[in-house]
């Protein structure tokens, strides 16, 4: 069993060095060529080849620069500098996505909307072209770490790729071009959710046993229920044999449904803003039948959202599907959501129908950034323990403080209009459990990696002993160890200027002009700051869009 | 090392050094002309050859069918007709005027339909005309209140449904025309074409 491994790590290694001997031989440089007469120089080769590929990434630091402009809404300046760190050779080739959907943010934000749209355009199509990965580099990553690769995108990066493009085209007033970022989103779940479908396992985590405490009568019984906390089973039986032993009895329903659906681990695989956004934007052009699926499918995936990122169902979603349902006469389906809200109040379309909807959407605070989590691993070799390096990431939260705003909309003669945001997508949250869902993957690649240089080092440091006698075997050796240090580093690139959630307000008003005054609010309903914005028009039967970017310490920043 | 003989690796390192060699030295640069006519696919997107297609299925279509003849039976004239909006309800972002345009080109030079200016081009070209009544001369100033009024409106939609699974990707579009009276409402004319393209894509290359 071990000797495979060794085997497979080493055949990796030899591939690596072929690749690197591919591209000597590609630009010829004297004394360049790889030495493949011993297996031993070779693999020393190998691990020479890593500070080539080892520069420090800096993109951390100077991320922050322009994240500070961000936070005091000097946009131009933001472009200008992530321009610049371009042309200083701070971003390489192999980054080209994410300073396209970096860009775009910044050009959203600062309303260049055409502009953001074709950097958008571009990233999209360089994530389609990394559908096929190139063997070399794969093997590379193996060998140095994962920023060899080229950035692909996480899929929920993917999906707001057409999100911001479809809000880029609602404020240039493109709807039908909206749309089409709509249906291009429509088709990327639809690729995701075939493609994890058959990976779902279940687990009851210590959320999900929060949301099922209430369900369970007793005390004693629920004590039972959380033995299997964290436990995870590959398929639904597994896990509901594993409830009937834990609990002593057969689960039934409505609770069997209940638990199952609090225990399915769904990786990420459909964006519930998104499908609210296309409703929205649906309606806005008539097209109900297409709004009353999408807001179905938001419907279904902001219940889960519920127990994977605290999203609750907005309100006013529940009041879409009311109208719509009934409006297109699907009486069936209006009965079953009048019967689940039973709590909602219809918004008649007599009202609608003479009024103009302000839509709000708010982008606040920042999405986490990947930090390094490095682990020093006992390994003896021969007499001595030596310490094998490997390093993993981890998502570390950034303030994100918004719980809700209140739009106070003014009207010309001076009445007053309130209402609160909702929030319609936790970024942070769906990044985190992102990461946490490909850890396992991401570890078992860092312990494949941390091994085969682990070996590569010891090899040379062995060869070099037998040639240049124990001191030399010293040198190499540390020397190796040295850049097998620097070279394990986590791969920390994620789209770091989306915002941490994003808040949507709908607002229902006569037409005419208002002035619009945000003040955004704390868990605990502490002012955190507000924005004001004036002489907004609404017209009859149509939508008005406006966009903020709040930061919830932009004065501390 | 002890778990391959040296032999071995040496010379699994050869072959696949020759291996990567003839793989790794592209082709410089390489340009060639093509006809307009060629068929190019490269991304598996809409492109010229889609819109062209299109194009040409639509014009044979709309000249054979008997709404002209009918026309001209009728009011002994050529009919006149107007672009109304087409729809793109497809997944790409399309330019529709291309097909649009070249179909009211083929229309027009077939010497059996005429083309009155679309909503925009109207207000442009009125715009012009206002213009000439005050600083045009009189015998050269256009009169007002003299356009031709269009008898059918084209209007239509682009749709596509995809399909994707592992590297497999089908698309399929489908542009609807149709030409509607505009006194009457009543449509005279449908013209469909369907494309399908099945695009597959390798998970690796090297």
């Amino acid at each position: 069993m071990q000797n495979s491994l060794l085997r497979y790590l080493l055949f990796i290694g030899i591939l690596a060095v072929v690749a690197t001997g591919c591209i000597r031989v590609k630009i010829p440089k004297k004394g360049g060529a790889v030495s493949v007469s011993v297996p031993v120089e070779a693999v020393s080769a190998t691990v020479s080849a890593f500070t080539t590929a080892s520069e420090p990434l800096k993109a951390e630091d100077d991320l922050n620069v322009i994240e500070a402009h961000v936070a005091r809404e000097r946009y131009a300046e933001a472009i200008s500098e992530l321009k610049r760190q371009r042309e200083a050779g701070k971003l390489r080739d192999k980054d080209a996505v994410l300073y396209d959907i970096q860009m775009a943010m910044l050009l959203h934000l600062n309303g260049e909307f055409e502009k953001s749209n074709r950097r958008l355009d571009q990233a999209e199509r360089r994530m389609d072209e990394l559908f096929t990965k190139s063997l070399t580099t794969e093997a590379s990553s193996y060998l140095t770490n994962d920023n060899a690769l080229p950035y692909e995108g996480e899929d929920f990066e993917k999906v707001m790729v057409n999100i911001i493009g479809a809000l880029n085209y609602v404020f240039l007033q493109q709807w039908n071009e909206a749309l089409v970022e709509m249906r291009k989103v429509d088709h990327k779940l639809n690729v995701y959710s075939d493609k994890y479908k058959k990976k779902a396992s279940f687990r009851l985590t210590k959320k999900a046993l929060r949301y099922l405490e209430p369900q369970i009568h007793s005390k004693a019984a629920f004590a039972k229920w959380e033995k299997l906390e964290d436990l995870r089973f590959p398929t639904q039986d597994d896990f509901l044999n594993a409830a009937k032993e834990a609990t002593g009895k057969e689960l039934r329903e409505p609770l069997r449904s209940a638990v199952l659906n609090l225990a399915e681990e769904s990786i990420y695989r459909e964006d519930a803003f998104a499908r609210y956004l296309s409703g929205i934007l649906y309606e806005a052009l008539g097209e109900e039948n297409d709004a009353f699926i999408a807001y179905r499918k938001a419907y279904a995936t902001y219940q889960s959202y519920q127990k994977d990122y605290d999203t609750p169902v907005p309100v006013r979603l529940k009041q879409d599907l009311l109208r719509v349902t009934r409006s297109l006469g699907l009486t069936a389906e209006y009965q079953e959501y009048r019967k689940a809200f039973p709590e909602i109040t219809e918004l008649s379309e007599k009202v609608l129908g003479t009024q103009g909807e302000l839509v709000f959407i708010s982008y606040n605070d920042l999405s986490p950034v990947k930090v390094q989590h490095t682990v020093r691993i006992p390994v003896p070799v021969g007499t001595r323990v030596d310490l094998m390096k490997m390093a993993f990431p981890r998502f570390a939260v950034r303030s994100n403080q918004v719980a809700y705003a209140e739009m106070i909309l003014t009207s010309a003669t001076g009445e007053m209009l309130s209402q609160q945001t909702f929030e319609v997508e936790n970024i942070e949250a769906i990044a985190i459990k992102d990461l946490d869902d490909r850890i396992g993957r991401i570890r078992a690649k860092a312990i494949a990696r941390a091994t085969a240089k682990f070996v590569a080092v010891k090899s040379a440091e062995k060869g070099a002993k037998r040639v240049l006698g124990t001191f030399g075997g010293f040198a190499a050796g540390s020397a190796g160890s040295t850049v097998v240090n620097i070279s394990e580093r986590i791969d920390k690139r994620s789209w770091r200027l989306l915002p941490g959630n994003i808040h949507l307000g709908r607002f229902l008003a006569l037409p005419g002009v208002y002035q619009l005054s945000i003040q955004y609010y704390s868990k605990d309903k502490q002012l955190l700051g507000r924005q004001d914005y004036r002489d907004i028009r609404m017209e009859t039967g149509k939508k008005t869009f406006i966009r903020s970017r709040f930061f919830s310490d932009a004065g501390t920043n | 090392m002890y778990l391959l003989d040296r032999r071995s690796v040496y010379y699994g390192l050869i072959g696949l050094l020759v291996i990567f060699f003839i793989l790794g030295c592209g082709a410089p640069r390489k340009v060639s002309r093509v006809g307009s006519a060629e068929t190019t696919d490269l991304s598996g997107r809409w492109n010229d050859t889609d819109s062209r297609l299109v194009a040409e299925a639509m014009i044979r279509d709309i000249l054979r069918r008997p709404w002209l003849e009918d026309f001209a039976d009728r009011e002994d004239r050529k009919p006149r007709v107007i672009v109304g909006s087409v729809i793109n309800r497809s997944h790409e972002h399309i330019a529709i005027q291309t097909f649009v345009k070249d179909l009211e080109r083929e229309l027009i030079n077939s010497g059996k339909v005429s083309f009155v200016a679309s909503k925009t081009e109207r207000q442009e070209v009125r715009q012009e005309r206002d213009d000439q009544q005050m600083e045009a001369s009189e015998e050269t100033a256009k009169r007002l209140a003299q356009e031709a009024a269009a008898d059918y409106m084209l209007r239509g939609s682009l749709n596509t449904i995809l399909d994707e699974s592992g590297g497999t990707k089908v698309i399929f579009y489908q542009t609807n025309l149709e030409l509607i009276d505009i006194e009457s409402n009543e449509k005279v004319w449908i013209g469909q074409k369907k494309i399908k393209k099945v695009i597959e894509r390798s998970r690796y290359t090297y």
